[in-house]
Formats: structure tokens, sequence, C-alpha cells
């Protein structure tokens, strides 16, 4: 899969970068495992590369997905990674959406869940400056749409405010959006689902482990990397319903 | 945004009437995809039915059924229809409208993106 970012999209999309990759290594090796017609899920999933690369792998094990879903806080991801998938002839849809807000997924449940989080311990600071541009960015949406902006000229519009903080930046611990999304997820998996997570050293990751062993999970370090003073790690939990 | 994911939304202003989005097109396209009778067969006992089929009969596809036809695994026509609205069918312009009367919430889909977050005030 090719991943092609414009000039814009590159400043403002998480280009892919070491802890993608070594999560797209993870995944490859992790393919064999998944059930036949999964759920796929990701959060976060910025360019598209991790839940890009899953659909075209199971697609050529004549295994496709039920459903890959790509989440994303970013319009401008969202715009990137759809038409990324289109060129590549990939099986995706996205939605812009905070979270799981606005996603009625207890019916289908989720077999595969994916995330990449903003996963960098920040300061009080930069948590409100991604909010307010999280914020900004809204409002720029609303009044563009107001004003009849569509295609690329809302896409354009859209882009004048820059989200890409709000893909690193973790808050306290490196846990903010993380916690609230593992919470809400725990909750809407299949059974014998997977959660594939993305973590390093300065998050609390004794803590994860004994919450998802509280939920019911049973939890596995598939990968483990160093990167300048980074120690990357990737973490796999398993529902045992 | 396909229908498929149409059946995954609701609005998340409310907590309850919130679920289906009413949903108004103005621009869709075709992108075909390889039917899989498996796939398909699969993903009908996770789906809402009626909310799907109440989506397409209201999007002027009056002869989808409103039931789950008895025979499923034979009906091929049903299963190729169910195919082409669910995974080929893509909506790329449009609105979602929250069912609840006292929320009425617009979602716009532009360039087919659903916007589903909500600001501030509204969560
Ligand atoms: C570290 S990047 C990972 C991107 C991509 N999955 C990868 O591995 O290259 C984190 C992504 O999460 C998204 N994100 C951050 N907060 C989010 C939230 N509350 N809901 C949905 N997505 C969010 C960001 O926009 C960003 O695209
Ligand atoms: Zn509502």
């Amino acid at each position: 899969m090719k991943i092609t970012l414009n000039k814009t999209e590159y400043k403002n999309v998480y280009v892919p970068n070491d802890d993608s990759y070594l999560f797209l290594d993870a995944l490859k090796e992790e393919i064999q495992y998944f059930p036949q017609n999964a759920i796929v899920v990701e959060m976060g999933c910025g360019s598209g590369i991790l839940i890009g690369n899953v659909s075209k792998l199971l697609q050529e094990q004549n295994n496709r997905a039920l459903m890959c879903v790509g989440i994303d806080i970013n319009y401008d991801a969202c715009i990137a990674s759809s038409r990324i998938m289109q060129e590549n002839q990939i099986y995706f849809d996205c939605i812009n959406s905070n979270g799981f807000e606005g996603l009625a997924l207890d019916k289908s449940g989720i077999d595969i869940f994916i995330f990449n989080p903003p996963y960098v311990p920040t300061e009080d600071e930069e948590v409100e400056r991604c909010k307010k541009y999280f914020k900004e960015k809204q409002q720029l949406f609303a009044q563009a749409y107001a004003n009849n902006l569509r295609g690329q000229d809302l896409i354009e519009e859209v882009a004048k405010v820059n989200l890409i903080d709000c893909s690193y930046s973790g808050g306290k611990d490196g846990m903010e959006v993380t916690w609230k999304i593992l919470e809400k997820v725990t909750k809407l998996m299949n059974a014998n689902g997977i959660i594939y997570l993305f973590v390093i050293q300065d998050n609390p990751i004794n803590e994860i482990i004994a919450f998802f062993k509280a939920k019911g999970f049973e939890g596995y370090i598939l990968k483990k990397q160093q990167k300048y003073n980074e120690i990357q790690l990737i973490l796999k939990f398993v529902y045992n319903k | 945004m396909r229908l498929l994911v149409h059946n995954l939304l609701m609005c998340n202003k409310c907590d309850k009437n919130n679920y289906p989005l009413k949903i108004e097109v103005n621009k869709s396209v075709i992108m075909e995809l390889e039917f899989k009778k498996d796939a398909i067969l699969k993903l009908i006992p996770k789906l809402d039915f009626e909310v799907l089929s109440n989506t397409v009969r209201e999007l002027g596809f009056k002869q989808f059924p409103k039931q789950i036809p008895p025979n499923v695994d034979q009906d091929l026509v049903f299963l190729k229809d169910l195919h082409r609205v669910l995974f080929e069918t893509h909506i790329m312009d449009g609105q979602l409208t929250c069912p609840n009367p006292s929320c009425k919430r617009n979602y716009p889909i532009t360039n087919g993106i659903p916007n589903m977050i909500l600001t501030e005030d509204e969560q």
C-alpha cells in the first residue's frame, strides 16, 4: 500500500513513523489469528497505514473483513486516509469522530481493535492548546459548511486549522485519550476479540495490564524496540468472554 | 460513507430515540466490489435489518424487503441487492439527522466522511 500525502496533509496528518512501522510489523504477524469476516475498527487511523494494510492483507488471504472502520478526530486525516484507500483499492470506511462519540457498535460488536494513541506525556498547557485547536477546527468546519463550501474548497478551508498536536499529545502519563477509549472499547468487544495497543515506557504499562485483566482480557507483549530514548511496545489483549 | 456505516451511527447528544439517523443523500457513487456470498451471509445477523430496510426504502429502493427473506442463503437476487446496498453504494454528500423530535441535530456527510463531532456544550 502506498501512502501519498500532499503538502498540506504532510503537515496536518500524522506521517507514519517508527511507532506506526513497529505496529505494522506486529499486525502482519498477527493477521493469521484474525477470525474470518471480522469487524475491524481502528481508533485514530491517521493516514490509514495500519487499518489499510490489515484490510489489504486480509483481502489477499481471501478473508476480507466484514468491515474495516477507521475513526479519527482530524477531518484532514479522514480525507487523506479515504483517498489513499481508494487509490489502493482497499476496502475501508472512515468516520470523523471524537472517540466513539456517535457510534452505535453495540449490536455488531468489535472483533479486532487497533489503537496507536496520542501517547506522549504532555503538560496541561499543551492539552489545553489541543482542545482549543480542536474547537477552532470544528467551528471552522461548521462555518464553511454553512457557507456552502463543498468538495475540495471545504477541505482546503478546514485544513487552515492544524490538529497535528492532537496526534501525539497524551496529557497526564500520555493516557488522557487512551483511558477514555479503553474504558469504552472493553464494553464493545466480541468474545475472543483482540485489542492491539501501542505504548511507551512512560505510560503506566502495569496499570494498563491490570485494567485489562480485571475486565477479562489476557495480555501479551508482542514487540519491543528502542528508538532514541523511547522504548516502544505493542501490547495484545484477548477477550476470554 | 456506505449504508453499512449508517447502521452503526447514532446521535450522541441524546440518550434515547437517537437511532437510526435519518439520511438525506445529495450525491452517491457506486464502487464495485467482488460479491462474496459467505461474507454477506455472515454480516446479516450483525445488522439492524429493519433499520437498513427502512433506510433503503426511504432512499427510493421500494422493492427492498422489510424482513430478511426466509431462504436467504438461496436467495441470490436478494443477496446481490444487499451487497450493492451495503458494500458498493458510497454516499459522498448528504446529511444525517437525529430522529428525536426535540433534537434534530444534523451531521453532515462531506467528501464521503460523516462528521459526528459534538461541540463542547453539546456533550
Ligand atoms: C499517533 S497517531 C497514529 C496515526 C496512525 N494510526 C499511525 O499509526 O500512523 C494518533 C491518531 O489519533 C488521532 N486522535 C487523537 N485523539 C483522538 C480522539 N479523541 N478520537 C479519535 N482520534 C483521535 C489523531 O488525529 C491521530 O491521527
Ligand atoms: Zn439527538
